[in-house]
């Protein structure tokens, strides 16, 4: 079972952005990752918050699945904002200690908290509103003029594909393994760094050995039903723009300009 | 031995895929009962026995394993000794290099001296019907399936808890390496220990068990002596389970207006029952 | 009379030859599969039925002798996807042979390997879906479905690519009574109105019944076979490789042999509850004492 949403997961839904074509948002994912990540400006972060907030509300996705979703990284987002709170050299705000909270150290570590919680809530409602096959078919579909270069289009994104659809199961079976040696008594979270390594055998020895036969499984699997490495491939599924994806482009497409000109000319 | 008080679990509550898997289930286990526990795929069982373990904590109500409270973190953590869980198809759990050190993980963990472990091991691999002599320095992956199944179940007999569960132990298995792990449960039941078996196969069930509960969507749906939980074939059959066979025989003989007793388990009882109703001359050749 | 869609002669297979852990699975095996017909493969554990199930379809190779399907042999590679295409097959654990997230791309997965315009993709999978049943689960991904389920849709992927036979290892194995009803019920289905070749291999008797021919394997080799009634008259034959009968005929031989006039050829409950019925009304059941 799973125990809440995992990183990846993909939750069906109906929405604005659950309908889009996934080349649309991957696109689109892109563009807004690179506007992070050149934003340098209030503004900018303005511009970028509003547009996380429309495409939070496109998506239909609750503000406790979004909370859900960053909850697993809460401890990088603390201890990024901690030390760029105390070891930003600056003017002193106050003093903890012998350790002072700078006014920069709270600009800067308030800055790379938001950019952060943008990256992960971007690439979530990426994963979270597109289902694994439409997202393969979608680097597939965009990776198509790279084949002329010897570009594997088709192998990658099968490759993709696979790994999508193993890793929630893979995840499942670490749990279980888990469950099944402290069941015995393992102990996984206790002593010192070689005894904690040592404890890890029992998980990871039956974990590989489990990926490897369903690896051969699913190997077969596929062959029985005439998968052929380099084989050219159809899709059932043909992707089609439509006029929502062409205002989400242009929408994403506008953020990253207006961030950039904020950057160079603002 | 152990209580379960309108225990509910649900998964990853609050989020878009919340699950209920347990609603409301009360459940006693006495000391030295051999229970079956049965039910369709998804109707909790699995769910149910982790809490008899503390893999898993009550979303509400509580479980109590020897009258201690499996919400309190030091219960918890010494419950393994008590509670031996064994999951399904736990040859997949093998990781130690040879089957000694297999079966002997538990034992470590509990902290004993070399001396015991090393009778305790031979004894749990000879229960178990593997000759330690030949076994012990084997590589776990050497094995048949069926073999290094029983490895695994010798490993959670070795450190001896008072309870045994295990979830589908013979899935998967023949005939005569099925009858084998069954047989091994029942001793296990004759010295004393408290056995939970998950099962689809009922004929199997109403030759060991003691009582058979059948949960259904979470819930508990039927539970009693096996006569009288297989005397309602069609009732089984809505939740998606099969009667032993020669319960379903009765049955549907005595539908047909025959004056038969429809509390039979096994094909011994299924032949004597029909021998002794009918007329004496058909019994009488040979 | 048997038209026969794959022929096996001398077939033997050894795993590693000449290696450590050289193995003897198949030995000299031979005989006929024929089209349209439902053959159930049992034997013990570690008997060889899979490795003979997998023969069938050019996914193992005869060490020696030889398996062909349609005429055509599995060893010349230029066969292979024919064969393929041909001999359709579902394995034991729905979860590893499911390669998509979704229902009808799973199935599309086959059709989409050979190459098909969409429009032909998508007309084979909504038929696969429906006779299977699961139409209405088309767009749910597959891991809430449940294993009955599963493995309608593992049937559905492999239907998808229009095979003429049906292989099946152990399809059963991992499910609950309920899931194992609603596989075989779509097997017969698919047996008995679309014609399709099916091939079941299974370690449940009472799966065996249904199936119009037996072959039985122990230690690697075909030890007896014919309709389900002969072979499970063998009732020793049966318990030396460790197979029990299924209930119903093990109850009706016991009752024999005691002297009851119990016909032979007595395999599920419908036959034993009529028989029994009719049996002791007839000879005054109730009315004695």
């Amino acid at each position: 079972m799973l125990s809440g949403i995992t990183l990846g997961q993909y939750v069906p839904g109906r929405s604005f952005i659950h309908r889009l074509d996934p080349r649309t948002k991957i696109l689109a994912c892109a563009m807004l990752i690179l506007a992070v990540l050149v934003c340098n400006r209030p503004a900018g972060y303005a511009i970028l918050t509003l547009g996380t907030l429309l495409a939070l509300g496109g998506a239909g996705t609750s503000p406790r699945l979004v909370m859900s979703v960053l909850r697993p990284f809460w401890i990088i987002l603390t201890l990024t904002l901690v030390l760029q709170l105390f070891f930003t050299p600056g003017l002193a705000l106050f003093a903890l200690g012998p350790l002072h909270v700078t006014r920069e150290g709270l600009v800067l570590g308030g800055q790379i908290l938001w950019r952060l919680t943008l990256l992960i809530i971007f690439s979530s409602l990426l994963t979270l509103t597109t289902s694994p096959l439409m997202l393969t078919a979608a680097l597939e579909s965009l990776l198509k003029p790279l084949k002329r270069l010897g570009v594997p289009a088709f192998d990658l994104a099968m490759m993709m594909t696979i790994a999508l659809r193993f890793i929630p199961t893979l995840l499942q079976e670490a749990q279980q393994i888990i469950k099944a040696q402290q069941s015995r008594g393992a102990v996984f979270s206790r002593g010192g760094l070689t005894r904690r390594v040592r404890g890890l055998v029992p998980l990871l020895v039956p974990l590989f050995a489990g990926a490897f036969r369903r690896a051969e499984e699913l190997a077969t699997a596929m062959e029985i039903r005439c998968y052929r490495v380099g084989a050219n491939r159809t899709r059932m599924h043909q992707l089609r723009y439509s006029r929502r994806d062409y205002i989400v482009l242009v929408g994403a497409g506008a953020v990253l300009a207006a961030t950039f000109a904020l950057r160079w000319w603002g | 031995m152990i209580l379960v008080e309108h225990l509910t679990h649900i998964y990853a509550p609050g989020t878009p895929l919340a699950l209920t898997s347990l609603e409301d289930v009360s459940l006693r286990i006495e000391e030295g009962e051999f229970i079956v526990l049965a039910g369709a795929t998804g109707s909790g069982k699995t769910t149910l026995v982790q809490h008899f373990n503390g893999l898993l904590l009550p979303t509400a109500g509580r479980v109590l394993v020897g009258g201690r409270d499996t919400r309190d973190k030091r219960v918890r953590r010494e419950l393994w000794r008590t509670v031996g869980l064994l999951f399904q198809n736990p040859e997949q759990q093998l990781f130690e290099e040879n089957v000694f050190a297999e079966v002997a993980f538990g034992c470590r963990n509990l902290g004993l001296d070399e001396g015991s472990i090393k009778v305790r091991v031979r004894r749990a691999l000879e229960m178990v019907g593997l000759d330690p002599g030949r076994f012990e320095t084997l590589s776990p992956f050497a094995l048949s399936q069926g073999q290094r199944r029983r490895v695994a179940l010798a490993g959670v007999l070795a450190y001896r808890p008072r309870v045994l569960v295990l979830d589908e132990p013979t899935s998967g298995l023949d005939p005569a390496a099925r009858e084998q792990i069954w047989q091994v449960l029942k001793g296990m039941q004759q010295h004393g220990h408290t056995v939970v078996v998950i099962t689809h196969h009922m004929e199997d069930a109403a030759r060991y068990a003691g009582r058979v509960v059948v949960l259904h969507r979470g819930k508990i749906y039927r539970q009693g002596p096996p006569r009288q939980v297989f005397s309602d074939p069609e009732g089984l059959r809505a939740v998606g389970l099969d009667v032993p066979m020669p319960n379903e025989l009765m049955y549907r003989l005595r539908q047909r207006g025959l004056p038969v007793n429809t509390g039979v388990l096994t094909l011994d009882e299924a032949e004597a029952e029909l021998k002794k109703l009918a007329p004496h001359e058909m019994n009488s050749t040979k | 009379m048997c038209k026969a869609q794959i022929s096996i002669r001398g077939l033997t297979h050894i795993y590693h030859p000449g290696r450590p852990g050289e193995r003897i699975a198949l030995q000299d095996i031979n005989g006929d599969i024929c089209q349209g017909e439902l053959l159930a493969i049992i034997g013990p554990n570690g008997s060889g039925k899979s490795t003979l199930a997998r023969h069938f379809n050019a996914l193992l190779l005869p060490t020696r002798g030889t398996v062909t399907v349609d005429g055509l042999s599995t060893t010349d590679p230029a066969n292979r996807w024919e064969i393929r295409c041909r001999v359709g097959m579902v394995l034991q654990n729905p979860d590893n042979q499911l390669v998509a997230s979704v229902v009808e791309e799973d199935v599309a997965f086959g059709p989409e390997n050979l190459g098909l315009p969409p429009e032909e993709v998508r007309r084979r999978v909504d038929r696969a879906l429906a006779l299977v049943g699961l139409g209405e689960q088309r767009l749910r991904p597959p891991h809430l479905l449940s294993g009955g389920q599963k493995q309608r849709l593992a049937i559905a992927g492999a239907l998808a690519m229009k095979p003429s036979c049906l292989v099946l290892d152990e399809p059963t194995a991992m499910l609950d009574p309920a899931g194992r009803r609603e596989v075989l019920q779509t097997l017969l289905g698919l047996n008995r109105e679309e014609g399709l070749t099916v091939v079941l291999v299974t370690h449940f008797m009472e799966e065996a019944v249904l199936a119009d021919r037996v072959w039985v394997l122990s230690g690697g080799r075909l030890v007896l076979e014919g309709t389900p009634a002969q072979v499970f008259s063998q009732r020793e034959g049966m318990q030396k490789i460790g197979l029990a009968l299924p209930g119903p005929a093990e109850l009706a031989w016991r009752l024999r042999s005691s002297g009851w006039p119990v016909p032979d050829g007595i395999l599920t409950l419908d036959d034993l509850v009529a028989c029994l019925a009719g049996l002791l009304s007839e000879t005054g059941w109730g009315r004695r004492q």
